[in-house]
């Protein structure tokens, strides 16, 4: 009678992609067909995504981590993984995914006015139906066709609204005061009547050039002039116009953006291409719409900017070389406009490591995975080539960082019964916990290399297969061999860039109203560098147990220039020191554009509002070094690197489902896995992928997005 | 000792019998029924579609003229009337807010820019009409990594069409005087552009002119005082279906629109046109 043997399947990382992957392959529907064991470097599960309690519970992330209202696939299994965890709500405030996940409805973005000043432009996106998650509707269906579609609604929306922003609000129905206001309302209304009529002049026109610009040379002359004159003087008052209003501005850049879309989408045949949006991923996503007719203006307006934000498009953290692949871009933003259920952004409600890894660690683990934490992927070595046998791997080589007294390590701790990560490794758990402590191990950072031993699992002995889930920058040093004998993997590696990035949390004492922020709690993109993105982070105030409650949390982000020089670890500290005073920087020149009440009568930021929590005292520091106690972090480790869209490299990504290594898959956002962007939704799509690859499950038909045009 | 294979496994990875030098039969994956997305037009129009149904806001009751096009093509055109529709109704809605915020006795000139409006959203819509017909007829569009060729040279006028253009029996928009444009597939158009700018290139051939000997007259601007480009050259390769358009653009030529005839070498006769933008130098990223 055959024996039911187990296939043992080794997953190395603990980011989302790899969670995924454990999780898909350790469903109960497989009946423990797979055994599983996470290898993680360090104390903590989540890559990008880890988060830590620190000091009096307070939440030190990597990042600013928003969840989208597309994302699928992950509050899927967001929503499965809590589901399955069954938390008491008496004892647990976070017991379901909704307790995790809370709407963000103030969305910013940063726009630079005529006059050269910052200012908000408060972005409201309706709730939508449904919720993200939630089993596809019979009706759902996403189509290049479908989009275009949606992009003329949107556009009408757009200059619909244009009278009622500038009547502030009252519809363009409302009964006019007094005789002077009905005189203001009209020219208004006049005014915008005219911007749009002017736009589908100008659009009209430009068609109708291209069409002229092919009848034969007798009747095009005198044709084209006038065409020409007319668009240049339509044009013309059309940038008066706009130079006058900021809202009229913003919207026109917008409707001109939506223009370009269509005609480019009707123009490049992405309704018939096979390849949807990836047939114009070798442009970058400005340069297509330049190409399509979308004025230098709108394309550098702060609604292009905030979409590179978000997504680090700078090349090398360069800013001044946006960089992103159109395709890719359009996709996620067709994505991000038009799909969202429930809302556009999700916050979480404490740290991702939180609210996101310590559920998938519990429920995992109570399927019978087991973690190995403290183990640092050194080498996959190939097994010896033989002609005609698909290469694959033969051994893991891993460094052991430290070893659990009770031979397995337990990583949670309890922050008034919820089960967080910390910010450091329980030394008390660890055999070397003291030596480690004090000589200040990085367990997290590549070029600290001290480790308590070496370990070396053997195929058929301890795996049979092997997830990859690191970083996109790891993947060079801890998979040598597999670059070396595969030129595909060759050209991965060169072509599929990565990039640093910065973060800080700041801790105040006054709310964002005394501040003189007055658009609630929001989340900003398009800002000034260094740090071109916020988010107000004060929902996770009853998270945290200070003694002295701040009254606002603030987080900041951005993309950080490459070093020049190979990294190490002396320089991996530097650069954290470099963040420190880029912050510093930041909130002495910049911070008075959001919060104008943080600025000092003279000039610079008010460090007194900085907290650390405690009760002052006359030992507490001022000035500057107030920011000390704060947190911030640069990003700079190879797993820790943010992955890249530049235009003409999508091509190179290797998809989880390829077999050039036999017994091997990969799980990341840097994968092909059909959302080829840094995100947690790529991320597991990628690793949702890496299951089926290993176990033809999910089916693809399950993975949302995967085939999305 | 071999490993036995996992019992009751009827998809997903398996184990593979041990060879000499093996120690043990090592698992390999699972053969995949395919490996990437399927991203394809006619997956994404095709009418039986499993799981997820009609796409939001598909386009009800509009017609289906293209009988005997494949149902996706014709699905897509479908959805582009919706497009177009949506563009009508929008300027329709401008234009009703703009008169009704109009005080009585309002100018002329207001009247008529309201007017405008209303003329260049159907201009604009049979416009989108046209082009739409276009891409759902065999494809002629730059491959990444290519010069882009926005196809900005439309065939014939757009003035005072409708939304529907006549067709041809088969479903495709019938071109007058066409006697090969339901019978021969468009042969490849390559495009050798040398120049210092961003230009696009625009080729209209008329369907089966190809053939032909082809040249083509220099480009010329609309304002006559504005030098022609010269020599461009035009090559149909013996026994191959493609067209070889080669262009040189001096680098002090000014930016504009330029455009040229394509013409049969022996009788004279006009096959087509060349255009060419050249754009400012402020447009490039």
């Amino acid at each position: 009678m055959a024996q039911k043997v187990p296939i043992r399947v080794a997953v190395v990382g603990g980011g989302c992609a790899a969670m995924a992957a454990a999780f898909e392959l350790s469903r109960p529907e497989h009946d423990g067909r797979f055994e599983i064991t996470v290898y993680q470097m360090g104390w903590r599960l989540g890559g990008k995504g880890a988060s830590g309690r620190g000091r009096h519970d307070r939440i030190e992330e990597h990042g600013l981590h928003l969840w989208m209202g597309f994302y699928e696939n992950a509050f899927r299994l967001m929503r499965e993984c809590y589901a399955e965890l069954g938390r008491d709500a008496d004892r647990c405030r976070i017991a379901d995914w909704r307790d995790a996940f809370v709407p963000a409805e103030v969305n910013v973005v940063a726009d630079l006015s005529a006059g050269g000043r910052w200012k908000p432009w408060k972005v409201l996106f309706p709730p939508m139906p449904g919720l993200p998650g939630d089993p596809p509707t019979e009706s759902e269906r996403w189509t290049v066709a479908t989009y275009l579609g949606r992009c003329v609604s949107l556009l009408r929306t757009l200059i619909e609204s244009l009278p009622a922003v500038a009547l502030g609000g009252d519809g363009a129905d409302a009964a006019p005061a007094s005789a002077a206001s009905l005189a203001d309302r009209i020219a208004q209304l006049l005014r915008y009547g005219e911007l749009a009529t002017l736009a589908a002049v100008i659009e009209a026109l430009r068609l109708l050039e291209g069409a002229l610009g092919a009848t034969p040379i007798a009747t095009e002359g005198a044709l084209t002039r006038l065409v020409a004159s007319i668009t240049d003087a339509a044009r013309r008052q059309i940038e008066a116009l706009i130079d006058l209003d900021d809202e009229a501005r913003r919207l026109w850049e917008i409707a001109d953006l939506v223009l370009a879309l269509l005609r480019g989408a009707i123009r490049f045949g992405l309704l018939t291409d096979p390849r949807g949006f990836d047939a114009i991923n070798d442009y970058d996503c400005r340069e297509w719409l330049l190409l399509n007719g979308a004025s230098q203006r709108s394309v550098s307006s702060a609604f292009v900017r905030a979409l590179y934000d978000l997504a680090f498009a700078y090349e090398d953290g360069d800013v001044s070389r946006p960089r992103i692949a159109a395709g890719q871009a359009l996709r996620g933003a067709v994505r991000a406009f038009f799909t969202y259920r429930g809302a556009f952004f999700w916050k979480m409600r404490a740290g991702m490591g939180d609210v996101v890894f310590a559920p998938f660690y519990e429920v995992l683990r109570k399927r019978g995975v087991r973690f190995e934490f403290f183990h640092r992927l050194e080498n996959l070595r190939l097994g010896p080539a033989k002609v005609g046998e698909t290469p694959y791997v033969a051994a893991v080589e891993l460094d052991v960082q430290a070893t659990p007294r009770a031979g397995e390590y337990r990583p949670l701790v309890d922050v008034r019964g919820l089960p967080c990560w910390p910010a450091e490794p329980l030394y008390d758990q660890l055999v070397e916990g003291r030596t480690v402590e004090r000589e200040r191990w990085d367990f997290e950072c590549p070029w600290d290399r001290r480790r308590v031993a070496s370990k070396t699992l053997e195929v058929g002995r301890d795996f049979d297969f092997v997830v990859l889930g690191v970083g996109v920058g790891a993947v060079p040093s801890v998979a040598r061999e597999l670059v070396e004998r595969d030129v595909r993997w060759r050209a991965m590696v060169q072509k599929v860039k990565s990039v640093p990035t910065q973060a800080f949390q700041v801790w105040l004492s006054d709310d964002m109203a005394k501040l003189g922020w007055p658009h609630g709690a929001a989340n900003l993109s398009g800002f000034v560098e260094p740090f071109d993105t916020w988010a107000d982070m004060s929902h996770l105030i009853a998270e945290e147990s200070f003694p002295r409650s701040p009254k606002t949390i603030a987080y900041f982000c951005s993309v950080l220039a490459d070093a020049p020089a190979e990294p190490d670890l002396g320089q991996a500290r530097a650069r954290d020191d470099e963040v420190r005073r880029n912050a510093i920087a930041f909130l002495n020149d910049h911070a008075r554009e959001i919060w104008p009440a943080a600025e000092q009568p003279g000039g610079g930021f008010r460090w007194d509002l900085l907290t650390d929590g405690e009760r002052p005292t006359a030992r507490s520091p001022a000035g500057e070094r107030r920011f000390d106690a704060q947190f911030w972090h640069a990003n700079v480790n190879p797993s820790d690197r943010y992955v890249l869209a530049l235009p003409g490299t999508l091509r190179y990504r290797i998809s989880p489902l390829d077999r050039t290594f036999d017994n091997l898959t990969i799980a990341g956002d840097w994968t092909d896995c059909g959302f080829n962007e840094g995100c947690v939704e790529a991320a597991v799509m990628s690793g949702r992928l890496a299951a089926h690859a290993l176990s033809q499950s999910p089916p693809l038909g399950d993975i949302v997005g995967y085939d999305h045009p | 000792m071999k490993r036995p294979h996992k019992a009751g496994g009827t998809k997903g990875a398996g184990r593979a019998k041990a060879t000499n030098g093996d120690r043990q039969a090592r698992a390999r994956r699972p053969d995949l029924p395919r490996t990437e997305p399927e991203r394809s037009f006619a997956g994404v129009f095709s009418p039986g579609e499993p799981k997820n149904g009609p796409a939001p806001g598909a386009p009800v009751g509009t017609p289906r003229s293209a009988k005997g096009r494949p149902p996706g093509v014709s699905d897509g055109v479908s959805a582009g009337y919706q497009v177009i529709e949506d563009y009508i109704r929008q300027g329709q809605e401008f234009a009703r807010k703009f008169w009704s915020a109009t005080p009585t006795g309002a100018t002329s000139a207001r009247n008529n820019v309201a007017e405008r409006m209303i003329r260049s959203a159907s201009d604009l819509a049979s416009l989108f009409s046209e082009f739409l017909q276009t891409v759902t007829l065999p494809p002629n569009r730059p491959s990444p990594g290519s010069a882009p060729i926005p196809d900005f040279g439309l065939p014939g006028s757009a003035q005072g069409q409708a939304p529907e253009a006549p067709r041809a029996p088969n479903g495709r928009p019938k071109a007058a005087g066409d006697p090969h444009a339901d019978a021969e597939p468009a042969p490849t158009i390559w495009i050798d552009v040398r120049s210092r700018r961003r230009v696009e290139v625009s080729v209209d051939l008329r369907p089966g002119e190809w053939r032909r000997a082809l040249v083509a007259h220099d480009l010329r601007a609309a304002d006559p005082s504005v030098p022609r480009i010269a020599g461009p050259r035009i090559e149909t390769p013996a026994k191959e279906r493609r067209v070889v358009v080669r262009l040189l653009v001096p680098d002090r030529q000014p930016p504009g629109v330029y455009s040229g005839l394509i013409i049969d070498g022996k009788t004279n006769l006009p096959c087509g046109t060349l255009a060419l933008r050249i754009w400012r130098s402020d447009r490039a990223s």
